[in-house]
């Protein structure tokens, strides 16, 4: 149960169900696993953490290594602004807003295609702790976007 | 006897025929350039003091001038001096008066120690001149079939363009630069895998070879060689890959340099025996197989499909 107040500065009480409680905390947890993606991913690539294989690459020519260290980095990035997202998403989420489930759907449909495009493009390149990070992320997204698919009218 | 003399016979021929074929490495070792396709579509008569001149546009990179290659119809060189000019039209080698050649056209004629050297900076073109000296020296090849524009003739002090064709004259320029690397040095590697390497060596004349040379770390062994093999690109720009093997992947570490040659026999080191580039190489940590990854995937989406049909719609207000 929360409490806020409506546009005429009057209390609203909101009773958040089990579900969708459970799904807002979920993407908490996504959150979490996409910061901790973010930071193995960085710490293995410079050799800090041996897991993964994108330290072997990261050597020859120095444009094609300016790029393979770009497109990681982006990748880096984009994985750190889906955790901001995600971490909006959760206090949207516990508040039963519209917009929080429309970008969650969003979102967690992006995390999902990105989950297999990874698996595709380069398998262990990360290393098995990502890929279990990744694994994880995949399935609250794609069980959470049933749910709420299901249940999108709570968020009326 | 007999066999021993036909024996001996061959061996002095094989090493006579040695000696007289030039290896393909010094045949490329410099470069021509020319503007002409080599055929002299009909010759050019000039009177005493008259002179021509091809202006060279010449590589970026440093070069020397090494000689020059001259289509006359005649191998009387004692009349006719040579000498280049510079873009600014100023003297940079001194007028040479070649010595006679003997044989059949077209003559190369080496100008030694007297070639200058040019620096990339300072040069945009030059120009290499002919002066007949006297009557009767040979008449010099022009191609008519090629786009004119290079060629120059001095008739009485004046400098004229020759719009007919090109005349026959080519220069022939020396690589004296090594090549040269780019290369970010690989860091870090897991024991029991072997190592790629691959960087990209510029050449304006054209790399021979790349040879990687590495050892383990703290190792007093000689560093064990490995040739690289041009993988995209081209000779003088182009991007040489190679590996070490995984049995020498251990966590003691790897030391390496590298070595190339050009095709001008210059070589330059990228590091060096007393100062390699170091890997640290870490122990391998069990990857799960990609198939667990793919069997996650399928179960999770047939999970989210069941949940889809399972679970009942919300249709109802539950906030107050």
């Amino acid at each position: 149960m929360t409490e806020e107040r409506d546009k005429h500065g009057e209390r609203k009480v909101i009773i958040t169900d089990t579900g969708s409680k459970l799904i807002g905390y979920l993407f908490l947890v996504i959150a979490a696993i996409l910061v901790i993606q973010a930071i193995t991913n960085i710490l293995s690539a410079y050799g800090i953490l041996p897991i993964g294989h994108i330290f072997t690459y990261l050597s020859g020519p120095s444009y094609i290594v300016d790029a393979i260290e770009g497109f990681f980095l982006i990748n880096v990035i984009t994985t750190l602004a889906f955790a901001v997202i995600a971490i909006v998403c959760t206090v949207g989420l516990l508040r039963l807003q519209e917009w929080a489930a429309g970008i969650a759907l969003i979102l967690m449909g992006l995390i999902a295609f990105t989950m297999v495009c990874h698996l595709i493009i380069n398998p262990g390149l990360f290393g098995s702790v990502s890929l279990v990070l990744e694994i994880v992320a995949f399935g609250i997204s794609i069980l959470g976007s049933a749910y709420l698919a299901k249940n999108f009218k709570r968020y009326d | 006897m007999k066999k021993q003399r036909i024996f001996l016979f061959f061996t002095i021929v094989c090493l006579g025929l040695l000696l007289l074929v030039p290896s393909n490495k010094a045949a490329y070792s410099w470069d021509i350039l020319a503007y002409d396709d080599g055929a002299a579509d009909q010759y050019l008569t000039p009177v005493q003091n008259d002179s021509v001149a091809v202006r060279f546009s010449p590589p970026t990179d440093i070069f020397k001038i090494s000689g020059m290659i001259l289509y006359l119809n005649s191998s009387n060189l004692a009349n006719v001096r040579v000498w280049i000019l510079n873009s600014s039209m100023n003297i940079i080698m001194d007028p040479y008066i070649p010595s006679i050649i003997f044989g059949l056209p077209p003559y190369h004629i080496d100008f030694g120690d007297l070639g200058p050297i040019m620096l990339p900076n300072n040069v945009s073109a030059f120009y290499i001149v002919i002066q007949w000296m006297s009557a009767g020296a040979p008449d010099i090849g022009v191609d008519t079939s090629t786009h004119a524009g290079q060629s120059y003739r001095n008739i009485s002090g004046t400098w004229q363009s020759y719009s007919v064709g090109n005349i026959m004259i080519r220069a022939q320029v020396e690589d004296i630069n090594p090549p040269a690397f780019d290369h970010v040095p690989l860091q870090f590697a897991i024991a029991g895998e072997s190592i790629s390497l691959s960087m990209e060596v510029d050449d304006e004349f054209g790399v021979d070879s790349v040879t990687l040379y590495y050892r383990n770390s703290g190792s007093n062994s000689s560093f064990a060689p490995v040739s690289l093999a041009l993988s995209g690109g081209t000779a003088k720009a182009g991007i040489w890959y190679g590996s070490i093997p995984s049995v020498n992947v251990t966590l003691l570490g790897l030391e390496y340099y590298l070595w190339a040659t050009d095709l001008g026999g210059n070589s330059r080191y990228y590091r060096n025996a007393t100062l390699p580039y170091t890997i640290t190489v870490l122990e391998a940590v069990p990857e799960i197989p990609v198939y667990i990854g793919i069997i996650a995937i399928v179960i999770l989406s047939v999970a989210a499909l069941v949940l889809v049909f399972i679970l009942p719609k919300y249709e109802g207000e539950d906030t107050k």
